[in-house]
């Protein structure tokens, strides 16, 4: 197992992400989200993070962790402060594997104040709420995992999980700073959000539901990091997706690349660098590309 | 003691006049408990209150109200009308994944406390994983609070294969949780009512389905008849009769048949 804080080479930066010198006070948050598929190894997840910690305080929220993997990332992350969704809803001896999967998240250099679960969700451990403290002043994370899988699966219980999010969203739209998320979506992506389409052949309404998170009829004030990101460089892309986050298929098969993991910022906010190293998240053993960003206070 | 119990999936597309002239002429003199799920929006059962007249009653979706983004689909609720008894209190059991489609009610009469645990199943194939899943939630209910119960009522849209045996009963393989409640895994010593009426009439019915609740399928297309719709009784209750009156008409009216049953208080509850 390797010793993942002691020696973190993210100390010194990593890739785009901007060092700060011996002595330098940090002026940046990090922040970091990534889905790492229930049966990533732990070990390889936690040289990952610990390789990409920022030098200032930075939140890690990771998706689809097991009560184990949570028990080991502890353990060798070493956060300030860290919770599990699961802590707030154990699954039952009747439940089965997929109420076993829930959220962590670490701090760096920043408190945990208080956390929640959005109960009025289908599967409420899928979600996280959580208020950091620290130098930044108060710091609201939710965070979130789609009801995913192949389509059989949820199909109708994935847009109502959508709308109940919504409105969690909606309620606290003045308290959110940043929002962490698979959405297992959009078909399309755009820089535009009026042109991401959304596929949910069970999403009869006019409106998508997944639109009031993330589309053109969204309920918060919250905006695409990674889009902001482009827009801050000037950069105007027209490929979809954007970046790669996730390939559907099999390897062995025709594989078709999505972005369907996402930071979103609060207009407090002002993003400085993001990025979705999709290759080294894979060879970690997840599924999913984390997505990094750093944020300074707009 | 005599109390009546009828449980009915209504269809939230049924006509409200109808529902309420059958459950009128069915409710009976003694207490009853009439159990209704598909009730749609707060209005419905505002009118259907009105023109049952009951003694109490109770909604779940005044205990969850939907969001403004929730659909259609988060407006389904179920409502408990008392007729002779009073409602003590009543919850949703919060774990399960649309809580708005249980209720557990305790009412008090002259049989003492009663507790009623309702729930509308999470039909259709588009569900998927999550109605499985769901019944597991409702079945860590039923085992928390196993020696309160003294009925259970559901439309649990299984099993495919039914029986008087509950080791024989087959759930599909999406509702394979459904063992917890009414299969050989169960997890409350309630018993199925129908089954129990049976076998007090010394009769062994071996047609599957044992009567018809349901039927899959469209009229264009060849019916398959079902039993998805029970209650269940605790063994403090003796059932004196239990009928599914699917032919009586109730189908014209709903897509389900309406599940009608007496019972007495053993004595050595009394």
């Amino acid at each position: 197992m390797p010793s993942a804080h002691a020696e973190s080479p993210a100390r010194q930066g990593h890739d785009g992400l901007r060092p700060v010198g011996e002595g330098e006070k940090a002026v940046e948050l990090r922040v970091v989200h990534w889905n790492v598929y229930g049966a990533s190894d732990p070990g390889n997840i936690a040289n990952f993070v610990s390789e990409r910690i920022g030098p200032g305080p930075t939140i890690v929220c990771l998706q689809d962790i097991k009560r184990a993997s949570y028990n080991v990332l502890v353990g060798l992350l070493k956060p300030a402060s860290s919770r599990f969704s699961l802590d707030l809803r154990e699954p039952s001896r009747n439940e089965g594997d997929e109420r076993t999967m829930g959220i962590a998240m670490f701090g760096f250099g920043l408190p945990i104040s208080s956390l929640e679960l959005l109960d009025r969700t289908l599967y409420p451990e899928r979600t996280f709420s959580v208020l950091f403290g620290g130098a930044f002043g108060p710091i609201r994370v939710v965070a979130f995992d789609s009801l995913a899988g192949i389509g059989r699966e949820y199909p109708v219980a994935k847009a109502s999980n959508f709308a109940s999010i919504a409105d969690y969203l909606q309620l606290h739209g003045a308290e959110l700073d940043f929002l962490c998320f698979d959405a297992n979506g959009p078909k399309h992506d755009s820089m535009d959000p009026g042109k991401l389409e959304f596929s949910l052949l069970s999403d009869k309404g006019k409106v998508k539901k997944l639109a009031l998170i993330m589309g053109s009829q969204k309920v918060h004030k919250l905006s695409d990091s990674y889009v902001e990101y482009l827009r801050s460089r000037g950069e105007a892309p027209t490929r979809d997706p954007l970046a790669v986050s996730y390939k559907t298929g099999r390897p062995k098969k025709k594989q078709v690349e999505k972005r369907y993991d996402y930071i979103m910022n609060a207009r407090r906010w002002r993003v400085t660098h993001c990025e979705y190293p999709y290759e080294e998240s894979v060879a970690a053993t997840a599924d999913h590309s984390a997505v990094i960003a750093d944020f300074e206070p707009a | 003691m005599k109390l009546r119990v009828m449980q009915w999936n209504i269809s939230w597309k049924r006509k409200l006049d109808d529902v309420a002239r059958f459950v009128t002429e069915r409710r009976g003199t003694a207490p009853a408990i009439v159990c209704l799920e598909e009730v749609q929006f707060k209005t419905t059962y505002g009118r259907l209150k009105d023109s049952l007249k009951p003694t109490d009653s109770c909604f779940s979706l005044n205990l969850r109200e939907a969001g403004k983004n929730e659909g259609k689909g988060r407006k389904l609720g179920i409502a408990v009308f008392a007729f002779g008894l009073s409602i003590v209190s009543c919850e949703l059991p919060e774990r399960t994944v649309y809580p708005e489609r249980t209720l557990s009610v305790l009412l008090d009469g002259d049989s003492g406390p009663v507790r009623l645990v309702a729930f509308h199943s999470l039909a259709g194939v588009n569900f998927g994983l999550v109605k499985s899943s769901n019944f597991a939630a409702i079945a860590d209910y039923l085992q928390l609070h196993r020696s309160e119960l003294d009925f259970v009522c559901f439309d649990g849209n299984e099993p495919n294969k039914d029986s008087m045996d509950v080791d024989k009963i087959v759930f599909s393989p999406r509702g394979r949780a459904m063992a917890l409640i009414m299969g050989k895994e169960k997890v409350h010593d309630l018993t199925d009512s129908y089954v129990d009426y049976l076998k007090s009439k010394g009769e062994v019915v071996t047609a599957d389905p044992l009567t018809v609740s349901y039927q899959t399928g469209s009229a264009a297309t060849k019916h398959k008849k079902r039993r998805c719709d029970y209650i269940m009784h605790s063994p403090r209750w003796q059932v004196i009769s239990c009928e599914y009156p699917y032919d009586d008409s109730p189908h014209a009216i709903s897509d389900h048949s309406a599940v009608i049953a007496d019972f007495e208080l053993r004595r050595e509850s009394v």
